[in-house]
C-alpha cells in the first residue's frame, strides 16, 4: 500500500497516531503538501462523507475520522501557508446568539475542513455582527447553526447583517439544526439548507462551485 | 365543551397503546409541558403533587408523567435544581447529594444552567466533557443507590388521583444516561472503539436503571414504563445499531419482561430519526414510540415499518406550527394530523418532542383544545 492510500485507510480508520505519522513520512520522503491533501485527506473524508450517507458510519466514525484528518491537516497547514497554496475556499461557521450548542457546529467545521476549506469557527452565541465582520475579512460561505426553535429564529437577524453591511451579494450561507428545514432555509433567503455535517460540505462545495 | 375531558387511563389511554381497537377519544399525551403553561392554564402555582394531578386532570391527558432515575439526578445536577427525584421539591438524599456534586465539580461552568434561562442558553447534555471521562472517574463515582428513590411522591400522586388518571414514570434511560455522564463529545469517541470505560459505564448504568425501573414496578402506582433515551439524530441513528444491539437492547428486553409481567405497557422516547431500528424496537416488544418527530421521521412510514400492534405518539412539529405558527395553524396542522393518524386507533395525539416554555401558550391550547375536537371516535372526515 503507497503511503498516501495508507493515509486514506488511516483516516476512515480514525487512527489519528498513523495519520499524523503517515503525512511526516510523506513530507520526509518529498511528497508535496498539496498532494497530500488532494489526493489522501480531501479524498477520505468524501468518503467517509459517503458512508455516513449511506449509514456505514455514524457520528462516532465521523467524529474520529474528521480527528485523524485533523492531525494530519494540522501538519500540512504550515507548510501549505509557507508555500503560498491558499485553501479552495474560506468559511466561516458559528452557532446563532442566544444558543451555546456546539457539536453540530464543530461536525460541520471538521467536515468542510476535510473538503478543504480553510474554516473560521466563530464559535457559539455569536452575535449577528461578527457574522458580517467574518465576511469582511475574506469568508466567501457563513455557516448558521441553531439547536432550538427560539435561537433559529435569530438566524435572519444574520442574514439581514450580512445585507446591512453590504457583504451579502458576495456571500454564500448555509443553514443547519434540529429544528431548521429547507423551507426555513428559503423563507429566510438563506442560499441553502443541510440536514446534517455530511450535506453541509456537499451543499458548500457546491455552492462555490468546488470539485 | 363537551368533549370527554373525565381522564381514562384504561378505557382510553392503555387501550390505544395497546392497540386494542379505537377507544372513545385519541388520548393527548405529552412527555412533559413547561411549567409557565401548567400553570397558567390551571390558574395557579404548581406546589405540590395534588397540582399536577389537577392539571393533567383537567387538560384532557389520561396519566401523569413522573421522571425517574439516574438521568433525573445528573439532569437536576446540570440545571442545578434541589430535586433528583421525580418532580417533588424534596430535599436530596445524602447519596443523592453526593453524586450530584461530584458532577457539578468537574462539569464547566457552561453546563450548568437553571431551568430559568431562556432563549437558547441551555444544554440538555454536556456537549464535550461530561463529568466521566475515564476509568478513574468512573471508579470514584459516588452512585446513589436505587434504594434511595423515593417513591412517596409516586405513591401520593396515585393516591390523589382520580378515578381514571394514570402515572407513568420515565425510568430506563441507559443511552442518554451515559451521554449525559460522558458529555456527548467523549461519549461518541468511546463508542467509536467501544472502549472499557464505555462499556463498564454502560453496564452499570444499565444495572442501576433496571434496579430503579424494579422499584418503581413495584409501586401499584405505576401505570407504565416510558424509557427516554435519545438514540437518533435528525437523519439517522447516532450509533451503529450494532452497538445499540450489543449494549443497550439486552437491558430493553428486560425492562419489557418486567413490564409484561406486571401487564403495563412500555413505552420508548428518542429524539431524531431511528427508523433503522424500528424493528428491533418492535421485535423487544414496546408497546409504543414518542415522539415521531416530522424534522426525522414520516409518521406514515413509520407506520408501515411497525405494523399495526405498535402504538404511535406524535408527531406536531416543535417547530413549524408549534413554537413559530399561529394558533390557528396549528389547529389546521393538529386536524389534519388527527385525520390521517387516528382512524383504527393504536395512535396517541402529542407534540413532536414536548412543550417548552418556548411554544406560546395559545399554541398549546389549540394544539389540545383540537385535538379533543376532532379525535372524537369515529374521526370526522378522515
Amino acid at each position: 500500500m503507497s503511503d498516501l492510500k495508507q493515509l486514506f485507510q488511516a483516516v476512515l480508520d480514525g487512527d489519528a497516531d498513523v495519520a499524523r505519522e503517515t503525512v511526516e513520512a510523506l513530507i520526509a520522503a518529498g511528497t508535496k503538501p498539496e498532494a497530500i491533501l488532494g489526493q489522501a485527506l480531501i479524498p477520505a473524508m468524501d468518503e467517509v462523507g459517503a458512508r455516513f450517507e449511506r449509514q456505514e458510519f455514524y457520528v462516532p466514525e465521523m467524529l474520529v475520522s474528521a480527528r485523524a484528518m485533523q492531525s494530519g491537516l494540522a501538519i500540512l497547514r504550515p507548510l501549505l501557508a509557507a508555500s503560498g497554496i491558499k485553501a479552495s475556499a474560506k468559511a466561516a461557521i458559528g452557532t446563532v446568539q442566544g444558543d451555546l450548542h456546539d457539536i453540530g457546529k464543530n461536525l460541520v467545521i471538521m467536515m468542510l475542513e476535510g473538503a478543504g476549506l480553510e474554516v473560521i469557527d466563530l464559535g457559539v452565541d455569536v452575535p449577528p455582527q461578527r457574522f458580517a465582520e467574518a465576511v469582511r475579512n475574506g469568508a466567501q460561505l457563513v455557516g448558521i447553526s441553531a439547536l432550538l426553535t427560539t435561537t433559529m429564529a435569530k438566524i435572519p437577524d444574520v442574514i439581514e447583517a450580512l445585507e446591512d453591511s453590504g457583504v451579502r451579494p458576495s456571500v454564500k450561507v448555509i443553514v443547519g439544526g434540529a429544528p431548521l428545514n429547507q423551507a426555513f432555509a428559503d423563507k429566510i433567503g438563506a442560499d441553502g439548507y443541510a440536514p446534517d455535517a455530511s450535506q453541509a460540505a456537499s451543499l458548500a462545495k457546491r455552492l462555490l462551485s468546488l470539485k | 365543551m363537551d368533549e370527554p375531558i373525565q381522564p381514562d387511563f384504561q378505557g382510553r389511554l392503555l387501550k390505544a397503546i395497546f392497540c386494542r381497537g379505537e377507544p372513545d377519544r385519541v388520548p393527548l399525551v405529552e412527555a412533559g409541558i413547561d411549567l409557565s403553561i401548567k400553570e397558567r392554564f390551571l390558574g395557579r402555582p404548581i406546589a405540590t403533587p395534588f397540582d399536577e394531578v389537577a392539571f393533567w386532570t383537567e387538560a384532557g391527558y389520561d396519566f401523569v408523567p413522573l421522571s425517574a432515575g439516574l438521568r433525573t439526578i445528573i439532569d437536576a445536577a446540570i440545571h442545578q435544581e434541589s430535586s433528583g427525584r421525580f418532580e417533588s421539591r424534596d430535599a436530596d438524599s445524602d447519596r443523592v447529594a453526593a453524586a450530584k456534586r461530584f458532577a457539578i465539580a468537574r462539569l464547566s461552568p457552561q453546563h450548568l444552567t437553571t431551568r430559568k434561562d431562556v432563549g437558547g442558553v441551555r444544554t440538555w447534555a454536556p456537549e464535550g466533557k461530561g463529568f466521566i471521562t475515564s476509568l478513574d472517574d468512573l471508579a470514584a463515582f459516588p452512585w446513589p443507590d436505587p434504594a434511595d428513590l423515593d417513591l412517596s411522591t409516586l405513591e401520593s400522586i396515585g393516591s390523589a388521583a382520580p378515578t381514571g388518571l394514570g402515572v407513568i414514570p420515565f425510568a430506563g434511560a441507559i443511552f442518554s444516561s451515559v451521554m449525559l455522564m460522558m458529555g456527548v463529545e467523549t461519549s461518541m469517541l468511546e463508542m467509536a472503539h467501544e472502549s472499557r470505560l464505555f462499556q463498564s459505564l454502560i453496564a452499570q448504568v444499565a444495572e442501576f436503571q433496571l434496579e430503579v425501573v424494579r422499584l418503581l414496578l413495584s409501586s401499584p402506582a405505576t401505570g407504565g414504563i416510558w424509557i427516554n433515551d435519545d438514540l437518533g439524530h435528525k437523519t439517522g441513528l447516532l450509533v451503529n445499531p450494532r452497538l445499540l444491539r450489543k449494549h443497550l437492547f439486552p437491558h430493553y428486553r428486560v425492562i419489557r419482561d418486567l413490564t409484561a409481567s406486571r401487564e403495563v405497557p412500555l413505552l420508548l422516547h428518542s429524539d431524531g430519526r431511528i427508523t433503522e431500528i424500528l424493528p428491533d424496537l418492535v421485535d423487544l416488544g414496546f408497546n409504543a414510540i414518542h415522539p415521531i418527530d416530522p424534522n426525522g421521521m414520516d409518521i406514515e412510514e413509520t407506520r408501515q415499518t411497525v405494523g399495526p400492534n405498535v402504538c404511535l405518539i406524535g408527531n406536531l412539529s416543535l417547530g413549524q406550527p408549534l413554537g413559530l405558527g399561529t394558533p390557528a395553524e396549528v389547529a389546521a396542522e393538529t386536524e389534519a394530523l388527527v385525520r390521517k393518524m387516528a382512524p383504527g386507533g393504536a395512535y396517541c395525539f402529542s407534540s413532536g418532542n414536548s412543550i417548552p416554555d418556548y411554544v406560546p401558550y395559545e399554541n398549546w391550547l389549540a394544539m389540545r383544545d383540537t385535538a379533543l375536537r376532532v379525535g372524537r371516535y369515529p374521526i370526522q372526515g378522515a
